[in-house]
């Protein structure tokens, strides 16, 4: 095969020998990039099931190069070059000569790059600084320092060791000392500080460095790259490490490094300096002798970081949202909701979590016989560190009448129940309450789910989705629905109290997941006329049920579409 | 507010049903006068063996005449093998009850024995038919008629009101489809009441507007089920226009054929005159035109002016532009409905 690549290779005009290289023959191609001759060696074999990697023989001649690991191997050194992420390419490896090929091309793009742009190249490296500084990392440091800085200034913070008991959770982990107290109270990173059980494991100093330069490569000690740094920090940042933070002497310090990248990226870094004896942290060569370097993985665990690099919006942190009803589809907008970054969640259920709400519901075992509203703020606040949700054990109409709809960014309710949502409505209609709510609710078999929302002073209000397709007068059941109104949909297997309508987790998962959506859309700004959406499931077991379904049903090919909810013959919006 | 629920309310206004409280004096006498019916023939030893509504009521067509009476059509079913040769023999046994009861006008016609109520609006037809298995024969026959111009004539009157409430043949969403096949028949009926003299409306037979709607209705309904009464209405005039059912007569004049779907098979309008089935022709053509119009107008006042023009009063005008219903709420009739929603 290898033989077949390089005929194919040389045939489309490379330069191609077989090398001896560590006792194999390798494939070894020539190529010439701004006028310096580089060998790249293919350093994968047949089958292809990713990018086959060519790796840069004397790769320390040619300088600091971005996306280029060096490293000795038999004696030479080699530069490992990082083309792609392997997961993001698609292989042909039926034809492996044509994926050489491919790799070679961005090989030599890539090479090419570096070498004839410095500033690009020297921006890579920047770019790419903590992929660098974490291959310096020790193999058993794997857990990263957790570090919750809100600021990236000068500061000294204390550490604290993990727990010997615990294998994992976040006091498995070294943590530099929260300075942020917007914590929910009951989160992990917050009790694992007022407990008062972890010990304290040295000192933390956070150093912003001014000019980043790239990180250490194999060939810059680690102790050389440090000593390069604090010398070339301010000589006010210099003089105040000096009086300030030097003068105490410690066998430990870590020391967190944060700078700016590239665009404003910013990012941080750890080293962990370790002496036998107590020492003054150490600022020159000289000191720096008696101490032992490591570079540390860290983890930035401040709001900011966090609920970004999770996929969530600090825009959304001061919004303020009640759930009214937290059964299997309220808990995962709620859930959804503060994912999102909504840290102001008001959660609303009489109701008590039960046995029988185990299969679709998202909450443990540990909280049967509680009430539902308030284990789910439990379970909220205990995964999401700065989420301060609350719970009421109210109905609708009780909560709506105890508390101040209008001090709301937005109302969702889901509790499954027309009469109550129409209540509620005529309630806001009565006292010109001007609040934006969002209506979410699924139907049985998984036939589908819908939510509507309603903002105030924009066409189209809940009561639209009542109008009656047929009479035009307002009905009883929404006209979205999937499921024709007035047939047994609910499943008796106990008798009265124990009826329960048939869908799955699922269903109510894919009904919250679009309700939330849509509440984020609309908080976001990004929604700002009221809208119906609905997604559409498989009829099989409602046929099977003999369940009749609706014309909409039949016709509908929008699913998660946010479409017009104005109807003509609304007595509200037509007024 | 929107055409539709227009339509929805005229419908409210005009729509009968056996059950409904304007025919609650109908029904009672109706069921007195069958049992008096029943027992008058077990005296004579035809024991009525099945007895059922026809007409309009059992096909949910029925609406409130603007001028006339209620009507009530009433079959009574003996047993065949029990029967007599000469069906006018039952017809007078029907005729002496009615007659006993103070009806006016009471009369036995060719296929029913018809009669007037002297102080209710109510006008009473009643048909007897033998039963020899599943086959039914109508009695047929008037009081003198000889024996060439009476007999048994076989005849499929339940299967007739299954033909017309069967939705079995729509494609998708049939109980819609049904109901506005079935408010199309409603309006129907109301135009011809609206538009005709008396004298020819009468003979505009409503088993003939019902089959030829049935034959060629058209829904109109939208993806979210919202219904389009005039858009049907449009569209199935339209189909009806455009089928075989007028045959030119000369002279600008049309002759009206349509045929029963079941036994005896015959044309509805064999015995209707020339004038009946130009004036019908004609008058379905203004329809169209008109319905045109208002699918055109885009003023809603003025589409109820049009369809007012089309149906009477009792199709609304709005005072306003906007509707008159503003600050009321319209609440549904009904008190509960099931409904499979939950979280």
């Amino acid at each position: 095969m290898q033989s077949k690549i390089k005929q194919h290779l040389t045939r489309i005009g490379y330069d191609c020998i077989v090398s001896d290289i560590g006792g194999f023959p390798r494939l070894v191609v020539n190529v010439t990039i701004a006028e310096s001759e580089i060998q790249l060696m293919l350093a994968a074999e047949p089958p292809f099931h990713s990018l086959p990697e060519f790796v840069l023989i004397d790769a320390d001649s040619f300088g600091r190069l971005a996306h280029v690991t060096v490293y000795q191997y038999s004696g030479a050194i080699f530069g490992a070059v990082c083309v792609n992420d392997p997961d993001s390419l698609s292989i042909n490896f039926e034809q492996p000569q044509l994926v050489v090929e491919e790799s070679l091309k961005r090989h030599v793009a890539l090479l090419e790059m570096c070498l004839t742009n410095p500033d690009w190249n020297n921006k890579e490296l920047l770019r790419e600084f903590y992929s660098d500084w974490l291959r310096k990392c020790r193999q058993d440091d794997s857990k990263p320092l957790l570090a919750n800085i809100e600021k990236p200034i000068l500061q000294r913070l204390a550490v604290y060791a993990p727990l010997s008991d615990k294998e994992f959770g976040i006091e498995s982990h070294y943590m530099v000392h929260p300075a942020d107290n917007s914590f929910s109270g009951i989160s992990d990173i917050h009790l694992s500080m007022v407990k008062g059980n972890r010990e304290a494991a040295g000192i933390a100093l956070v150093i912003p460095i001014h000019k980043l330069t790239p990180a250490p490569s194999r060939f810059d000690s680690l102790e050389q790259w440090y000593i390069d740094t604090i010398t070339a920090l301010p000589t006010t940042i210099r003089n105040e490490l000096q009086q300030k933070f030097g003068q105490w002497r410690d066998t430990t310090y870590w020391i967190v490094f944060t700078a700016n990248t590239v665009n404003d990226d910013r990012t941080w870094f750890a080293l962990k300096l370790v002496c036998k004896s107590k020492k003054a942290l150490p600022l020159t060569g000289e000191k720096l002798k008696d101490w032992t370097l490591a570079a540390l993985p860290i983890r930035l665990f401040n709001q900011e970081s966090t609920v970004q690099r999770g996929g969530g919006r600090l825009s959304l942190s001061d919004k303020k949202v009640a759930v009214i009803g937290v059964g299997s589809v309220g808990c995962e907008i709620a859930h959804k909701l503060s994912a999102a970054g909504v840290k102001s969640l008001t959660l609303v259920d009489p109701d008590i979590y039960e046995i029988n709400n185990l299969y679709r519901h998202v909450l443990e075992q540990g909280w049967v016989g509680a009430p539902k509203s308030f284990a789910l703020s439990v379970a909220i606040q205990r995964q999401f560190p700065w989420s301060n949700a609350t719970w009421y054990p109210d109905d609708l109409m009780k909560f709506a009448r105890n508390q101040n709809m209008e001090s709301y960014d937005l109302l969702v309710i889901a509790i499954g129940n027309p009469t109550q949502e129409r209540l509620f409505k005529q309630y806001l209609l009565d006292t010109n309450t001007d609040v934006a709510v969002i209506n979410s609710w699924l139907e049985g078999f998984g036939i589908g789910g819908h939510a509507v929302l309603d903002v105030s002073e924009s066409k189209g209000c809940l009561l639209c989705s009542y109008v009656c397709p047929e009479s035009g007068a307002r009905g009883l059941v929404s006209n979205m629905n999937f499921i024709e109104p007035n047939q047994v949909t609910m499943k008796s297997i106990a008798g009265c109290g124990e009826q329960f309508i048939s869908y799955g987790a699922a269903s109510s998962a894919q009904t919250g997941v679009m309700t939330a959506n849509l509440a984020i859309r609309y908080l976001e700004g990004k929604q700002t006329e009221s809208c119906k959406t609905s997604w559409k499931g498989d009829d099989d077991d409602a046929v099977n049920e003999g369940i009749k379904l609706t014309h909409r049903f039949y016709n509908f090919k929008h699913s998660l579409e946010y479409l017009p909810l104005t109807d003509e013959d609304c007595d509200v919006c037509s007024q | 507010m929107s055409i539709q629920n227009r339509f929805s309310k005229f419908h409210d206004k005009i729509k009968l049903g056996r059950e409904d409280d304007a025919y609650r004096e109908a029904r009672a006498k109706d069921n007195s006068i069958l049992d008096e019916i029943k027992a008058e023939f077990r005296s004579a030893g035809y024991p009525i063996i099945e007895t059922f509504i026809q007409g309009s009521l059992s096909t949910y067509t029925g609406i409130k005449h603007p001028v006339d009476d209620f009507d009530i059509d009433r079959a009574v079913v003996i047993d065949a093998d029990n029967a007599p040769d000469n069906p006018v023999e039952l017809k007078k046994l029907v005729l002496k009850v009615l007659e006993k009861r103070g009806f006016k006008n009471a009369r036995v016609k060719k296929p029913c024995v018809t009669a007037d109520y002297i102080n209710l609006s109510l006008h009473i037809d009643i048909v007897v038919y033998r039963k020899g298995g599943e086959q039914y024969e109508l009695a047929v026959g008037k009081l003198n008629s000889n024996e060439q111009n009476r007999e048994w004539s076989p005849s499929e009157p339940k299967k007739l009101i299954e033909h017309i409430n069967n939705s079995s043949l729509f494609i998708g969403s049939a109980d819609l489809k049904i109901k506005q096949f079935k408010r199309l028949v409603r309006y129907f009926k109301r135009w011809r009441d609206e538009k005709f003299g008396q004298a020819i409306g009468k003979k505009v037979f409503s088993i003939g507007l019902t089959l030829m709607l049935k034959e060629q209705f058209r829904p109109a309904i939208d993806n979210n089920g919202k219904v389009d009464d005039l858009q049907s209405l449009r569209d199935t005039v339209g189909a009806i226009m455009a089928s075989n059912y007028f045959h030119w007569a000369g002279d600008n004049k049309y002759k009206v054929n349509v045929y029963l779907p079941v036994q005896p098979y015959i044309n509805v309008f064999e015995n209707s005159s020339i004038d009946t089935g130009t004036q019908l022709y004609n008058k379905f053509k203004l329809l169209l035109t008109k319905l045109d119009q208002a699918l055109e107008e885009d003023s809603l006042k003025k589409q109820c002016e049009i369809l007012q023009g089309l149906f009477g009063n009792d199709f609304e005008v709005p005072e306003k532009e906007q509707s008159d219903n503003a600050g009321k709420v319209a609440y549904s009739n009904a008190g509960v409905v099931g409904t499979s929603q939950g979280a």
